[in-house]
């Protein structure tokens, strides 16, 4: 999807009707990167709300070397990920290296897109915010490392600890479907 | 990973409930207000900041209390003597070169004369008991050559000769009538003598019984003289100049400049600061006497044994007048309160008042004489100056607005300084009061 150049003009002069055009091309993409980080829709709202508002505000930073969607998915990723600061204290994440992350296979390909997501939500917090960065955002273990203020390696063994249990949930899923088929 | 999972997640699409635009709108209507308040804000406190901007050009009469930054002592250093080109000199006659023409005078080989030239000046006509003093020039002489000789110093005097009598504890005091030149040199020096008695003699002879009155009279027969005589230069052996400056210094008209920044606190009350450079400017007329011993000594001014011995063993030369300049340059920083006190349509009459701190950034005296240096003296501690003097500064703005935003501003101020331009340990002292008027125009948000 692409964005024309006068509708961001229109946005960074504070246009309503284009903001309101911006809104409506991306909020309903936003807001499912929201809640994969925040679990719980309210709280994914409030997150794409407050998003917005810096997209907003912002617009006059954005430089277009990467794509316009790009630039908000990751402010909208900052913005969940600032709110789960607090949580994210509370579950510490631990160096783990006694799994080996390329022995760990992972078929997710058979199953839905909501099937994915309660898999992944189902996860423990630290995993599941890893997991969502690197797996499905696209982000290095470097700069996963530096947004999350932790090591490197954490990144990478909690990201080995969440393939690890998304196979052990799909290879109870898939026994559950043949056991009621 | 196989992408077809990743990407089907990033595809992803859950619409927002139907309200969220709703707050994303409200919200950024708040920041939009936010952002108005804030730049309101802003022009707001630039506009109490910049309640008014002035730039004020002022001309400013500077009475000075006290002569500021002068002193006899050090005044004496800025007199610099242009030598005199002797162009020819033999055993009997010295040529002197001025700027438009050129003197010979005959150098005299009597005994009388020689002895004059080891700087004895005494009238010789009663050397027993005479002692010149000098009086103020009376006796005016032959303009051409005193126009001719103007490059060199002509000392042109009366003298009155004291007559002590001899075998009575009588004085006679005779006034003595002549003309005496010396024109001297700092290298050289020619006298010119030529005294009579004057017709008051006789009757201001007081001695009873009339005794010694012929005897002085006879002397005043042998008194007519005329001689010149040439100076050896290593006669000169040391020097000394006094000064005779006036009393007090006038103060002169000078002209300062600034700009103002003002903050009104309320409807009647304001505040400004600003920068001003200006000037205290005084002038004095000055004279200078140099002083060519025998001996060799270098004398300070205005000392005991100078003054003793300059009327018995030197020769003199006294300058042309001159004036001196002192200019005190100062940069200004005030600190005022204004009142209004009067708001009538387009008028404005205010008090201001307060205090400036001026910082002397140069102290200098200047003459307008090729022949006198100017000095400049420095502002510090190793100096008697101050270099921060502190103002008390009172006065009445009346102000008219001219256009939207303009108005122009006049307004008579006094200062005056807390303290003396000098330290405490100077031998002199003089605090500056200034009387000025501003004039200029006053921008305003």
């Amino acid at each position: 999807m692409s964005t024309s150049q006068d509708l961001i003009s229109a946005c960074k002069k504070g246009d309503r009707k284009a903001q309101h055009t911006l809104y409506k091309m991306y909020a309903g993409k936003l807001l499912s990167v929201a809640w994969r980080y925040m679990k719980v829709r309210q709280e994914a709202e409030d997150v794409l709300q407050e998003s917005f508002i810096k997209i907003f505000g912002k617009l006059d930073t954005f430089k277009e070397e990467s794509s316009l969607e790009t630039w908000m998915r990751r402010i909208v990723v900052n913005t969940a990920l600032n709110h789960q600061r607090s949580k994210l204290y509370m579950y510490p994440m631990f160096d783990i290296t006694d799994i080996d992350d390329h022995h760990i296979p992972l078929a997710l390909d058979h199953l839905a897109e909501n099937e994915i997501l309660d898999l992944v939500n189902d996860l423990p917090e630290g995993c599941r915010l890893i997991f969502n960065l690197y797996a499905i955002e696209g982000y290095k273990h470097k700069e996963i490392a530096d947004m999350l203020s932790i090591n490197e390696g954490t990144s990478k063994s909690q990201l080995a600890r969440a393939k690890k249990l998304l196979q052990e949930s799909i290879i109870a899923l898939d026994r559950h479907r043949k056991y009621k088929q | 990973m196989s992408k077809d999972w990743r990407e089907r997640i990033l595809d992803m699409n859950t619409q927002p409930s139907d309200e969220l635009w709703g707050r994303i709108s409200s919200e950024l209507d708040k920041e939009a207000q936010l952002v108005a308040l804030k730049q309101q804000n802003l022009r707001y406190k630039w506009m109490a900041i910049a309640a008014s901007v002035a730039l004020l050009i002022s001309v400013s009469v500077n009475f000075v209390a006290n002569i500021p930054g002068i002193s006899r002592e050090e005044l004496i250093s800025i007199v610099q003597f242009e030598p005199e080109s002797i162009s020819a000199q033999t055993d009997s006659k010295i040529s002197i070169m001025t700027n438009s023409t050129t003197i010979s005078e005959d150098i005299p080989t009597s005994p009388i004369a020689q002895n004059n030239a080891i700087g004895n000046k005494t009238p010789v006509s009663l050397e027993a008991a005479a002692l010149a003093v000098s009086s103020p020039p009376v006796t005016d002489t032959n303009a051409a050559y005193k126009a001719a000789l103007d490059d060199i110093r002509i000392l042109d005097s009366k003298r009155n000769i004291q007559v002590t009598s001899i075998g009575k504890p009588t004085i006679v005091h005779t006034p003595m009538h002549g003309i005496d030149y010396i024109i001297s040199t700092p290298k050289h020096a020619a006298q010119t003598q030529i005294l009579w008695a004057g017709a008051d003699m006789a009757a201001n002879v007081v001695d009873p019984n009339m005794e010694y009155a012929p005897q002085a009279t006879l002397a005043m027969a042998a008194t007519p003289r005329i001689g010149a005589f040439g100076r050896p230069n290593d006669n000169i052996k040391g020097e000394a100049v006094t000064l005779n400056i006036n009393d007090r210094f006038i103060p002169e008209m000078s002209l300062s400049g600034g700009i103002y920044f003002g903050i009104k606190l309320n409807d009647k009350l304001g505040l400004r600061s600003g920068v001003q450079f200006g000037t205290n400017q005084a002038s004095g007329i000055s004279n200078a006497t140099l002083y060519n011993f025998a001996e060799d000594k270098n004398y300070p001014a205005h000392t005991t044994t100078y003054n003793e011995e300059r009327n018995s063993n030197s020769y003199l030369m006294l300058t042309e007048d001159y004036r001196i300049i002192n200019k005190q340059q100062f940069v200004s920083i005030p600190f005022l309160l204004s009142v209004k006190i009067f708001d009538f349509n387009k008028l404005d009459i205010s008090f201001v008042g307060g205090a400036s701190t001026d910082f002397i950034i140069k102290n200098e005296i200047t003459s307008d004489r090729d022949d006198v240096n100017s000095l400049k003296f420095g502002i510090g501690e190793d100096t008697h100056y101050r270099p921060l003097l502190v103002n008390a500064t009172a006065g009445l703005e009346v102000a008219y607005e001219l256009a939207k935003n303009y108005r122009m501003v006049m307004m008579p101020m006094f200062r005056s300084s807390l303290s003396s331009v000098t330290r405490e340990n100077a031998s002199f002292s003089g605090a500056p009061i200034g009387l000025g008027m501003n004039v200029g125009v006053q921008y305003y948000f």
